[in-house]
């Protein structure tokens, strides 16, 4: 795996690790193979880094967002305001919660 | 669904048709005689259509990546059900390909993220709660919106006020649509659907996707779609041109046996089939 700015992907890089915006959702996932048309695309969602397949060559600092479990719940909650009252929704939201914050921790 | 609608959508002569070969190939599925030969001179008829279903049968996404190396191949390994569902999902990306930017507040980068993802947890699911075809779950959820990109492109102004007013009043999208226009995105893509000549299995899905009912046939596949739709939502995969989030009721809950379901093995599982499905994401 290899960390490289989007402004260095090339046609046919394929990406190793999922990138993920601002909130925490999911971009693109692992396997895309990329293309300098994603990379531009990617630029504009404010992606700086992407982990590729390939021999490390940067050393930069991490570029995957990671979200804090008091966004997370913050950005759930929100999402969920008008279904609450109903207790599989309830069941729903939390286990989304924890599986997103394992996974982010991961 | 409203007159009006119906008659303006009618009226569009540039909607797109699906390719003939699919009509040609659920004839010879039909016939119980037809050889894997048969079908696959169909298929290569269209050559960039062949090229496409080859790609996917070889991807990571149909578990035989790197090993099949001709349409009839395919067919002796994957069924021709399986392949003709292939064809289906390569020609519906086909019709909706190179369509343009989309409208404010609805990125179709982010509408086919989320359509990608539909299908994938529509699988997953599938997969999880036994006796449907996961292939054909991945497609009813993958067009689930299929309404959507008929308004986005056929009636801009009635979808962007729905946008807007979905936004302002933080309510679902399906819910504006309803109040202003008195028809939804899912009659729509039902409707659609239907003049493809799609299977009932697909219409359904796509028709009843926020409201299943037991009263409709392929209720199952329905509320598995309905479900799919309400996790890559608090996922966030992508996004379907609303930030919110519909209800589950308790009837679908039942009807999948949720209680005897691991929910954040699912999510796992919803994940692992997402990434796999990303070799669409490059068609988009």
């Amino acid at each position: 795996m290899k960390k490289i700015p989007v402004e260095k992907i090339e046609d046919n890089m394929v990406l190793d690790r999922e990138v993920c915006g601002t909130g925490g959702n999911t971009l693109l996932t692992k396997g895309t193979i990329l293309s300098r048309a994603l990379g531009r695309r990617l630029q504009n969602w404010g992606i700086a880094y992407v982990y590729v397949q390939g021999e490390e060559e940067f050393q930069q600092e991490e570029s995957v967002v990671t979200v804090s479990p008091e966004d997370l719940m913050r950005h759930l909650s929100e999402k969920f305001a008008n279904v609450m009252d109903n207790p599989y929704m309830q069941k729903i939201c939390n286990a989304v919660y924890h599986y997103r914050l394992n996974k982010s921790g991961k | 669904m409203p007159l009006q609608i119906l008659q303006t959508i009618e009226n569009i002569s540039s909607i797109p048709t699906l390719p003939t070969v699919i009509e040609r190939l659920t004839r010879l599925l039909q016939n119980p005689k037809t050889s894997a030969e048969e079908v696959g001179k169909a298929i290569t008829t269209d050559q960039a259509l062949a090229a496409k279903v080859l790609k996917l049968v070889n991807s990571a996404f149909y578990g035989f990546p790197g090993r099949i190396s001709t349409i009839t191949h395919a067919i002796v390994i994957l069924g021709f059900s399986t392949v003709k569902n292939i064809v289906l999902t390569a020609s519906i990306f086909d019709v909706f390909r190179n369509k343009g930017e989309g409208i404010t507040g609805f990125d179709l980068e982010d509408f086919w993220l989320h359509s990608i993802a539909c299908g994938a947890a529509s699988a997953a699911i599938a997969k999880q709660i036994g006796g449907l075809e996961k292939e054909e779950c991945f497609i009813a959820g993958l067009i689930h919106d299929l309404g959507k990109l008929i308004l986005c492109h056929y009636l801009p102004d009635e979808f962007l006020s729905a946008l807007q007013h979905s936004a302002e009043n933080r309510q679902l999208l399906y819910e504006s649509e309803k109040q202003l226009f008195d028809s939804t995105h899912a009659q729509i893509g039902g409707y659609i659907s239907e003049r493809w000549n799609l299977p009932l299995s697909l219409q359904n899905p796509v028709k009843y996707h926020h409201q299943p009912s037991p009263t409709h046939e392929h209720y199952l596949m329905t509320a598995v779609v309905h479900f799919a739709d309400i996790l890559v939502r608090a996922l966030d995969y992508g996004n379907g041109g609303d930030n919110q989030i519909p209800s589950l009721s308790e009837q679908v809950w039942k009807s999948l046996d949720m209680e005897k379901i691991d929910l954040d093995a699912l999510l796992g599982s919803i994940h692992a089939e997402i990434e796999k499905a990303s070799v669409f994401i490059q068609w988009t």
